[in-house]
């Protein structure tokens, strides 16, 4: 939420309508959240049913999110277990599980290896495919590899 | 509905699989199996019913269990983002309060089902004397009792694990709201508020328990807790949309939000005095009443024809104030049930409440007492004394009109005396029934005949003779529909058999068969006749000293040959040890007509003060009664032992048994479940 001003989404004030909104939103955060005590699918599906997909849609979303994450090999494994890049995939595909319009990355390449790197971000550039994609980080290298139009922020400031 | 049930299953399954969760609730057993065995233990012999002392050992642990079950809720989430990956789903806030909510709560409702293993199972296996008292049925209005109050308990914890990041900070907060501030504010409004204090002797919340225990729903109390849970659940999810603004913005947006947490809480507080103020109590339907009074003590307050105020004097600090406060609760909610005239009770502490005190002082009341009143009639207990008899025949003797009844006891033939407090005097008769409201004196039959005014004349364990000239004063008393109770030592030269054979009472000279106690010195009698004075009795024992006289009894109740009807109380055989006869009940309409009554015991000692001193016998019931029924109260009399008292039976072994089987077992046995399938699931990630 804005400690300040306004925001829309499709002409929409999200402060009028707060959960409207997210129904387009995905959102990843610094940290992966997950749930460490499921395995990989029985997360998805969750996350699938509690942001409202069909119950008959849901296989095939997760099936779709794993396989555009690279996530086929670990859907039963226990998220616990996981490595920090297999977590963050993890938490990509939460957040690409419903095709959102609108991306949220937010230091997504932030303790992730050469390879990793290069993995997610090569995702990232398969998901403008569908969504409007911001991401923040302090790895420029890895922005100019996805072809990112690069803001600057200082003292809160765009700079 | 299905999204705050996902939310809810989700919860559930991160529950079962968290440590806390294991040890919280091991915890609760080990806690509420030792404070259900204490509490068995400490009510042995009074009216207090196994299901309230176990709701009660509950009920004091559940703020514990319900913070520790909550406290993991939200806080960690806080930490790792995984709020912040809940709050970005396109669902409302209040969906996660109420799903993890509902979670928690299912979690401590199957803690406290589970807890039931105890007095179900454990508990009959070692005292089987109480298991025809516990069934799951009994126990079904303490568990909805406990029910509801663990409504806002839960919503309470699961509201502060919003509030902090830190789940011990949660789980303090949560015991401090649950569990200190209530009490805090209880100690507070009693010390403060002499009106409060003399209303309520206990905790309300405890008192709340303990009537829905016993079957009386407060209506009040479970919309307190609905209020209470609704404010908190509304607190929780306007507490997670403030965790959205980051940072000194929207000030007005986070003043608004906490200025409607806190109309929430206001709204529970003063919904919560509105319905206290219109409180009625619902009685649980079709439910087996555990602890309740007699059918006669519940006959006559419903006779009750003008209120009756019960004040108990003494110190609230006093071992024996939460048995009275009980006792006294459970006499106002009978009248309530009952529809009698209304029985309101105050408890006035001496030093608290000096003007109270000073009233009753000089009403002519001590301290430690129970003052009953009405009007400016007064009567006035001993708190040692007082139980359900006492209450019920003191609240009887109010109702009845102005006139006390006398009691003589022959004097002057070797009598016990009734001023001998020793094992062999009558000093503990003579004052149960002046407690009764009687007069009691003595009667010197060698220098006067019986006074007119002599309601019952007593002849106890008589051991030189009557002169001709008494025994025909005692003749004439009865013939003019005089009452009398012997308690004959069986000695021939007396006189007193001859007044019972004029009667038709003949004593028998065969040994009786009876079951004797572990010493062998006592005879039990279990069996009562049907009688206005022992019908009450049944499921009681009384005692005889062995070698009590019997007497015989006709098989048929019409009228022998000096027109007595003879009935057997305590029946031994094809005899009795006690027996009533009475001539002209027939004639008992007709209010001129005043039917001579007797009642005979064939042993001298068996209202003596060794004899009445244990309260496990039904002797001085049986005595109390005969004078009831002698004076004339065998319509409105008679009250009887009361059934439900709590019986443990345990001796030393079983106790301790008992105490680690409810202390240990039931954690150990959860621990060592609940532990093993998460090392094994631990070992299936690997």
């Amino acid at each position: 939420m804005p400690s300040s001003g306004t925001a829309t989404f499709d002409g929409v004030d999200i402060l009028a309508e707060p959960v409207r909104h997210r129904r387009h939103l995905g959102w990843l955060g610094e940290s992966a959240p997950a749930d460490d005590d499921l395995t990989v699918k029985a997360y998805l599906k969750y996350r699938a049913k509690l942001k409202g997909e069909q119950s008959r849609k849901i296989p095939h979303r997760v099936r779709e999110a794993m396989s555009i994450c690279g996530l086929d090999g670990l859907a039963g494994s226990v998220i616990g277990t996981l490595s920090r890049g297999q977590r963050k995939r993890v938490a990509l595909a939460d957040a690409v599980l419903l095709r959102p319009r609108l991306l949220l990355l937010d230091d997504v390449f932030a303790g992730l290896d050469d390879s990793s790197r290069e993995a997610v971000a090569s995702m990232i550039s398969s998901f403008s495919v569908f969504a409007a994609i911001v991401v923040s980080g302090h790895e420029t290298e890895c922005f100019a590899r996805i072809g990112a139009r690069a803001v600057e922020l200082k003292g809160g400031v765009i700079s | 509905m299905k999204l705050p049930m996902i939310v809810m299953f989700r919860t559930l399954t991160r529950l079962a699989r968290q440590t806390t969760t294991l040890f919280a609730a091991a915890a609760f057993f080990a806690a509420t199996g030792a404070l259900f065995a204490n509490g068995l233990f400490a009510a042995e012999g009074t009216a207090v019913s196994a299901p309230s002392i176990w709701a009660l050992s509950v009920a004091n642990v559940l703020p514990l269990l319900t913070s520790l079950l909550t406290m993991r809720l939200w806080s960690e989430d806080g930490n790792e983002e995984r709020m912040e990956a809940d709050l970005v789903v396109p669902v409302p806030e209040r969906v996660f309060a109420i799903g993890r909510f509902a979670a928690s709560y299912l979690a401590v409702m199957m803690s406290v089902a589970l807890a039931l293993v105890v007095p179900l199972f454990i508990l009959p296996c070692n005292s089987p004397a109480l298991s025809s008292q516990l069934s799951v049925v009994r126990f079904l209005p303490a568990f909805a009792a406990l029910a509801v109050l663990a409504l806002p308990l839960t919503a309470i914890g699961s509201m502060t694990g919003v509030f902090f990041r830190n789940a011990m900070s949660a789980a303090v907060a949560s015991m401090a709201m649950t569990y200190a501030l209530p009490y805090a504010v209880y100690r507070a409004l009693i010390s403060w508020s002499p009106a409060a204090r003399m209303k309520f002797a206990e905790s309300p919340v405890i008192a709340r328990i303990t009537d829905a225990s016993d079957g009386f729903f407060s209506f009040g109390a479970a919309v307190v807790a609905f209020a209470f849970m609704i404010s908190a659940l509304f607190a929780a999810s306007k507490a997670l949309a403030l965790r959205r603004i980051a940072g000194d913005g929207r000030l007005v947006l986070k003043l608004s939000s906490y200025a409607a947490i806190l109309s929430a809480l206001l709204s529970a507080v003063l919904m919560s005095a509105l319905a206290l103020r219109l409180d009625f109590m619902v009685e649980w339907p079709g439910a087996v009443r555990t602890a309740s009074f007699s059918a006669r003590t519940r006959e006559i307050l419903s006779e009750i024809s003008h209120p009756v105020r019960i004040s108990a004097f003494m110190r609230r600090e006093s071992s024996g104030f939460l048995p009275v406060a009980r006792l006294l609760r459970l006499v106002e909610s009978e009248s309530r049930s009952v529809a009698g005239a209304g029985i309101t009770c105050e408890f006035v502490d001496p030093r608290w409440d000096p003007n109270a005190a000073v009233r009753l002082v000089r009403a002519g009341a001590g301290e430690d007492t129970i003052v009953f009143s009405a009007g400016r009639r007064r009567i006035v207990v001993p708190v040692k004394d007082f139980d359900e008899s006492v209450c019920a025949s003191a609240v009887q003797r109010l109702s009845m009109p102005a006139k006390s009844e006398t009691v003589l006891f022959t004097v002057g033939h070797g009598e016990p005396s009734i001023g001998d407090y020793g094992p062999s005097g009558l000093g503990d008769a003579a004052r149960a029934l002046r407690q009764e409201g009687y007069r009691v004196g003595t009667h010197h039959s060698l220098t006067s005949s019986v006074p007119k005014d002599c309601s019952v004349l007593v002849i106890v364990g008589a051991r030189t003779p009557f002169s001709t000239a008494e025994l025909r004063d005692i003749g004439l008393f009865i013939a003019h529909g005089g009452r009398i109770l012997v308690a004959d030592s069986g000695r021939p030269d007396t006189g007193i058999r001859m007044i019972l054979d004029r009667i038709g009472i003949v004593p028998v000279a065969e040994e009786s068969e009876h079951v004797g106690t572990t010493d062998g010195s006592d005879i039990i009698v279990s069996d009562f006749g049907e009688h206005a004075v022992s019908t009450h009795l049944h499921g009681s024992a009384v005692l005889f000293a062995n070698g009590a006289n019997r007497y015989s009894v006709p098989l048929a109740s019409a009228p022998n040959q000096h027109g007595f009807s003879v009935s057997a109380l305590c029946p031994s055989g094809k005899y009795a040890f006690a027996v009533a006869a009475e001539k002209g009940a027939a004639l008992r309409s007709d209010l001129a007509i005043r039917p001579a009554r007797l009642v005979a015991i064939g042993d001298p000692s068996f209202f003596l003060n060794g004899a009445l001193h244990s309260r496990a016998n039904a002797n001085r019931d049986l005595f109390l009664n005969s004078i009831a029924w002698l004076v004339g109260m065998d319509v409105s009399g008679a009250v009887g032992a009361p059934s439900n008292v709590l019986s443990v039976r345990m001796d030393r072994a079983s106790r301790i048994r008992f105490l680690v089987y409810s202390t240990v077992a039931v954690p150990f046995a959860v621990v060592m479940f609940a532990g093993l399938w998460m090392i094994r699931r631990r070992r299936s990630f690997k």
